[in-house]
């Protein structure tokens, strides 16, 4: 693999050598940047040349100068904040000197402000939100904006509960694609890797504790956020589903205040745009303050939220070789407070507080040398801190327990009675993370080379004491502080060649992206070899974009490539098993005794967890009929090894002493026995006991997670209908997934055994893939999403009605064929088929072995042959049944439609209203399940919710 | 003008009153809303009581109406009712001449009248003889109390009261006691998953989920005398010590529902406490469940068999939940069951106990606030038996118990 990643990067340098060769004369175009309507001079203007990403900044004066432009056809593009987004395609044969590019002020008067998700610029799939539709939507959180992509549903927003974000998902809580989305601010990579561990040991269907919060993002500093999907560029890592690039504001912007209320929510932010004088760059601060309610009418569970954000930007030698350079710190409060019913209880209380700052240093330089074109450079830290909080009193029984960390037998304490339970979780997650990447720009025979070669670092690591109680502490509960896990680095090489080759004369041409990323991760305890994901796109413009004829445009893109999600740190490091047997329990007035013994698991992985792998692939295209533009987009992801939980099991032999129930026993523990006084003779005697064989179980992820996705995404616009100044665009996709799990499963049901209750059942069930009775579980969904927008630039107003229509929405569970049986009268399997049917019987899926304490394996078949009946009693136990007869019937409703509206009024140039009705019709239908007819209907919909914002624009 | 409009009015209000006389007649006539039950009582074999005079009462769990009716000479008590569903409870006492206490208890299935049935609804109840034991549940404290520190419910206090309610010297030795599937009473007029098919009437034996116990020693070795009583905990510490409104529950000669393997989060009990041994357990959990709401618990024994054969024999498959190994339960044959006690948390919930061993249930007003169920003293018996108390044992706790606002042992 390693040589792989050589000779790709040789190749690349091979081709970039050979370019140099061939390379042409640079030339340079400067000009002016000034407002249309006055010729103003407007500074700090970003002019830009998309294909060669060569840029230049205006100067106080609106002058900028772009140089080391091979000479050829592109897009150029201006932007300023607050000015619309200038683009017009150029050529550029010999210096140009004096252009003039004339932006307007963007305010509703504009008859073509964008306020829906737009297709990116990237090759591979992407949208892109500005900041005016995020505005138009109103959005509390990053993940609010999420539901302007094609095939999201609208949700009514809530800070009350943890906002997880995901990509080309049907279901919102999707762990395995969750995972997988990587965000970047700024192009600085943001991570939750290295928090969330609680629970890593108790998950019984996956694992999601360590899943991102967007809550603490607030999008009022946001200039635009970027979707990347299908196969991401290679210098992005550690994502499988893809990326969501945000750029926050940077340059000067007039005094901005915001208020925002819905029913649960009030909000208020202040944003400003500094000007430090003339080549000492810009100041930009924006704070935002958010609470919510999770039901208006009782104030028991608050979320606060405060954020800051302080950003620096400037470019130094403007006129040679341009240095970008921001520095932005950045930080949050966020805060949960639950407090009890006060009728029940006056103390109890749950809160939680995490703090977090983040330094990043980002930007670009421009060296224009024959070697190099530019670098970009990131590097960034952060810190946080959180700290869950619940306090619970009650009365609780004085049970055994201990907290040693050693094996062996000893005394152990009794817990309290009067239990004043102060739980804590403390997390200090940390994190470091630099990314520099050098690109070139060739050209040869009229095909232009793009080289781009990279490498990222980052760090993580926690340094929080976990969980902790002040005062009582639950049964057998162990401290165990985060520092003890060490912390995880990674390093990739990125390299990535982009060719554009013109095809035949009539501006058709042919884009080839080639990449790959080599990963190598480093963690003390295990030894991973380094990863490779080559990642190729390729787009075919048979028509590029004309003003004329039937078909205005057309364009055919693709793309394959593999992209891998590293374990997070919870999961490599679970909390060691301590398992804890009360031998002898022992009370006589306030002497109460009880001897335990500690036996310990060390449960670090006795194998590498290997990193998600998403195997992507699209095919779409872009074509414009008319004033018909459509994008459609079919694509294909499947996750191998993604994380499951797992059990692990080992038999224990405990020796319990017999019962004492007479007073004056006087126990006493020596050498390795158990000695009471006899009742009569008041002598010493050894106790007996029982000696009893246990299994405890214990989970352990490990990598049987699979998940197979396809789907279309379609995007149709309309254009604009001019009489009444609407535009219609109809988007949404059809998406069908599909999990499940390969390899062997063990499962222990920990029940007692039927025979001898005493005993713990001596057999784990050995089960392909799951232990359910399917196989795997799939969903479907086809929706739409009819957006109509009107534009009023007369009255400055700008308003949006969406119908969003879902057509279909079924969920299945996989039948395992020929594995599924029912009983006839003698207990006899009668295999059949059950699949999609209304089955009147218990059906039974058999694991398909179990092994016993000595860890010996046998085919699950002995249940069907052994003529023991305590065997077969005891197998019985394994069997995974079902009485639902509607288990194997795909479930699913007729279609169901809801109404959303949007509105945005500027009040002059200094006020800006919005509201927002999410189902403003109420449609809540109460719909049937299609397999389950008798049953009771269930309500579709999100409830009717509203809000509104007031922008103050200073 | 005036007259006229007077005579107007009158003219339309007599209108009026023909029109809702009609209505009334027509609509809300006996006929229209309610139906005739006639319930035949019948005597079980070989026992010849009079079948007159027997109080006969209907009751609809699913709204709690209720219609009570007495049998005429023949044996029926013809009772009118609103539309519903009803199930018909009767039972008696007879002393005969030998002074000997015949109890006769019994129920209908469930019967729905609806106004497109017949108007008439014919129905035999068939009397059951159903035994006084011995030892009978005096009291049931089940709901646990309110700690007024916490302000919480606190219900680790549970504890049940066995006595012996005769002359005779009676033997803890091998009685078992274990509760009804399910825990709580099947509520929203759904019926118990034990029900014989097609029927609403419980089956002949009751299903012991989950915890099976029974007495040691195999003969005479824990004699209960006439009068005695046996004090029973799932944990038998002092809970006063720690929540001043609950039991101290930690005194010698008490009996614990404890098992240091299989009821591991139960504490450990005080010396001097003798301990009830767990015979069967099914499932994961660590200790013996029993329903702040709504438990049915009864007593009973195997009968002669030996332990493992008695499960053998017993050991059942809930039907409903063939998935769920946690739902198999012992099927215990109504004739081996000594006494029953059915909680309620509503009139409207459905029965668990057969009509011989509970033909009623007992039920406090909610748990967590210290309320206790407590059988009444028999003031005619106690007299007789010459102040020996003698509780009142009809095999319906409706009548038999009563509610204590406190559970007797707090002061104790």
């Amino acid at each position: 693999m390693k040589k792989l990643l050589v000779l790709l990067l040789l190749s690349i340098v091979i081709v970039s050598k050979s370019s140099y060769a061939l390379a042409q004369e640079r030339v340079a175009l400067d000009g002016k940047v000034m407002l249309k309507e006055s010729q103003e001079p407007i500074p700090y203007a970003h002019v830009f040349i998309k294909e060669l990403n060569l840029w230049g900044f205006s100067n106080d004066q609106g002058l900028f100068k772009i140089s080391g432009i091979i000479p050829g056809t592109y897009t150029l593009e201006a932007t300023a904040l607050g000015y619309q987004k200038f683009s017009m395609p150029v050529t550029i044969e010999k210096p140009i000197s004096g252009f003039k590019i004339q932006l307007l002020e963007e305010n509703l008067t504009l008859k073509d402000v964008t306020v829906t998700a737009k297709a990116g610029s990237s090759m591979n799939s992407s949208s892109r939100v500005d900041k005016r539709a995020i505005e138009h939507l109103q959005a509390t959180s990053l993940a609010d904006v999420m539901q302007l992509m094609p095939g999201n549903v609208v949700k009514n927003p809530s800070l009350n509960t943890k906002n997880v974000i995901t990509i080309r998902s049907i279901n919102p809580t999707d762990a395995i694609n969750a995972r997988g989305v990587g965000l970047m601010v700024n192009g600085t990579k943001v991570s939750n890797d290295a928090q969330g561990f609680l629970d890593s040991q108790n998950a019984s269907s996956g694992y999601s504790q360590d899943l991102m919060d967007f809550r603490s993002i607030s999008t009022d500093n946001i200039e635009s956020v970027e979707v990347l999907k299908g196969v991401l560029s290679a210098e992005y890592g550690d994502v499988t589903s893809g990326a969501i690039i945000v750029t926050t504001k940077a340059g000067r912007t007039p005094y901005e205040i915001r208020v925002k209320s819905d029913p649960n929510t009030k909000a208020l932010s202040f944003g400003k745009g500094f000007s430090l004088g003339s080549r000492r760059g810009n100041l930009n601060v924006d704070v935002d303050y958010a609470r919510s309610f999770k039901q208006w009418i009782s104030p028991v569970d608050i979320f606060n939220r405060t954020t800051l954000g302080l950003t620096y930007s400037n470019v130094f030698d403007l006129n040679n070789r341009p240095l970008r350079f921001n520095i932005r710190l950045s930080g949050y409060t966020t805060g949960n407070s639950v407090t009890s019913d006060p009728d029940v209880s006056k103390e109890d209380f749950t809160k939680s507080k995490n703090n977090s700052a983040t330094l990043a240093i980002y930007g670009n330089w421009q060296i224009n040398k024959p070697w190099i074109t530019g670098l970009n450079y990131n590097i960034s830290g952060s810190y946080e801190r959180s700290d869950f909080n619940k306090f619970v009193v009650s009365n609780q029984l004085p049970l055994p327990t201990t907290n040693s960390k050693t094996e062996g037998i000893d005394w152990g304490m009794l817990t309290q009675t009067n239990d004043r339970r102060d739980q804590h979780i403390e997390e200090i997650p940390l994190y470091f993370n630099a990314k520099i990447s050098a690109n070139l720009n060739k050209s040869a025979g009229g095909t232009l080379f793009k080289t781009m070669v990279g490498v990222e670092y980052n760090v993580k690591g926690n340094n929080g004491r976990g969980e902790y109680y002040t005062g009582a502490a639950p049964q057998y509960f162990r401290e165990r502080s985060y520092k003890e896990i060490p912390f995880m680095t990674d390093i990739s090489l990125f390299a990535e060649e982009k060719f554009s080759i013109p095809v035949g004369s009539n501006k058709s041409s042919l884009d080839i992206m080639v990449g790959a990323r080599m990963n190598k991760m480093i963690i003390e305890g295990y030894n991973y070899n380094p990863t490779l994901d080559p990642r190729s796109n390729i787009k075919y413009t048979i028509i590029a974009p004309r003003r004329s004829g039937l078909v205005r445009e057309l364009a055919l893109k693709g793309g394959w490539g593999i992209m891998q999600k590293l374990p997070s740190l919870g999961l490599l490091y679970p909390d060691p098993n301590y398992e804890d047997f009360a031998l002898f329990q022992y009370r006589d007035g306030s002497n109460a005794m009880a001897l335990i013994q500690t036996k310990i698991t060390d449960n670090k992985l006795p194998y590498n967890l290997k990193p998600n792998k998403s195997y992507n692939s699209e095919i779409g295209i872009d074509i414009t009929l008319g004033k018909v533009e459509a994008n459609i987009t079919y694509f294909n992801e499947r996750v191998r090894d993604g994380f499951t939980p797992n059990g692990e099991f080992s038999p224990y032999e405990v020796n319990y002493y017999n019962l004492v129930n007479y007073a004056g026993a006087d126990p006493k523990y020596e050498n390795g026995k158990m000695w009471v006084k006899n009742q009569t003779t008041k002598e010493y005697e050894e106790l007996g006991y029982t000696t009893v064989t246990e299994f405890k179980a214990y989970k352990r992820p490990d990598n049987r997670g699979q998940q197979n996705k396809w789907g279309i995404e379609y995007d149709f616009d309309f254009g604009t209908i001019s009489p009444i100044n609407t535009s219609v665009i109809v988007s949404g996709a059809y998406m069908r997934t599909k999990n499940y799990n390969t390899g062997e499963y063990q499962l222990a049901t920990i029940a007692s055994d039927p025979i001898d209750p005493k005993q713990k059942l001596p057999y784990i069930a050995i089960f392909e893939g799951t232990s359910d009775l399917n196989i795997g579980t799939s969903r479907e969904r086809f929706s739409t999403n009819l957006n109509l927008i009107t534009r009023l630039p007369s009255i400055r107003m700008i308003i949006t009605f969406t119908t969003q229509c879902i057509w279909m929405e079924n969920n299945w569970n996989e039948y395992d064929s020929g594995k599924i049986y029912s009983e006839g009268a003698n207990g006899e399997p009668i295999y059949g088929d059950y699949n999609n049917k209304n089955n009147l019987v218990t059906l039974f899926r058999d694991p398909i072995s179990y092994k016993d304490k000595e860890g010996n394996v046998r085919p699950f078949s002995d249940y069907h042959t052994t003529t023991d009946n305590n065997l077969k009693r005891r197998l019985n136990m394994l069997r995974q049944s079902t009485n639902n007869s509607f288990y194997f019937m795909t479930t699913g409703f007729d279609p169901y439609f809801m109404a959303n509206v949007r509105l945005t009024k500027e009040l002059g140039n200094t006020a800006t209203l919005s509201f927002y009705a999410n189902n403003f019709t109420n449609s809540r239908p109460r719909m049937i399940n299609r397999s389950r007819p008798n049953a009771r209907p269930i309500v579709k919909n999100t409830p009717i919710y509203f809000g509104a914002e007031l922008k103050i624009t200073l | 003008m005036k007259t006229i409009k007077i005579s107007l009015f009158l003219i339309l209000a007599l209108l009026f009153q023909s029109c809702l006389k009609d209505v009334v007649k027509e609509d809300f006539g006996q006929d229209k809303v309610s139906a005739l039950i006639n319930v035949k009582v019948t005597m079980p074999e070989g026992y010849n009581f009079s079948l007159s005079g027997r109080n006969v009462l209907l009751t609809d769990p699913n709204t709690g109406l209720q219609f009570s009716g007495v049998t005429d000479d023949s044996g029926i008590a013809s009772i009118r009712v609103a539309y519903g569903s009803y199930v018909a409870v009767s039972e008696f006492t007879e002393i005969t001449e030998d002074q000997s206490l015949y109890i006769f208890n019994g129920t209908t299935e469930r019967m729905r009248v609806t106004p497109k049935d017949e108007k008439v609804f014919d129905a035999t109840l068939s009397y059951n003889i159903s035994k006084t034991g011995q030892i009978i549940i005096k009291e049931f404290y089940y709901g646990g109390c309110l700690d007024p520190v916490t302000n919480k419910a606190y219900a680790k206090d549970q504890y049940i009261i066995l006595y012996n309610n005769s002359d005779k010297v009676a033997y803890l030795d091998s009685l078992c006691l274990g509760v009804a599937h399910p825990y709580n009473a099947p509520t929203n007029g759904k019926l118990s998953d034990w029900v014989k098919t097609g029927t609403s009437e419980l089956r002949d034996s009751v299903p012991n989920i989950t915890f099976a116990w029974i007495f040691p020693g195999n003969g005479q070795q824990y004699p209960l005398q006439p009068g005695e009583e046996a004090v029973i905990s799932l944990n038998a510490i002092n809970h006063k010590a720690s929540v001043s409104t609950s039991v101290n529950l930690g005194k010698p000669g008490y009996w614990a529902l404890y098992d240091p393997i299989l009821t591991k989060q139960h504490s450990a009990p005080e010396a001097g406490v003798n301990y009830v041994t767990c015979y069967w357990k099914m499932g994961t959990a660590g200790t013996f469940v029993l329903s702040q709401l709504s438990p049915a618990l009864f007593i009973y024994r195997m009968g002669g068999k030996s332990i493992s054969k008695f499960i053998e024999d017993t050991y059942t498959v809930n039907p409903t939940t063939p998935n769920n190994r946690n739902n198999d339960v012992l099927m215990i044959d109504k004739n081996l069951i000594i006494d029953g006690i059915e909680c309620f948390r509503s009139v409207t919930d459905s029965k668990r106990l057969r009509p011989e061993i509970d033909n009623g249930f007992a039920m406090t007003p909610g748990s967590g606030q210290g309320y206790s169920v407590h059988r009444k003293v028999d003031l005619a018996a106690t007299a007789k038996a010459g102040g020996r108390i003698v509780y009142q044992d009809t095999n319906n706790s409706s009548n038999d118990f009563e509610l204590l606002p406190k559970a007797s042992l707090t002061n104790k």
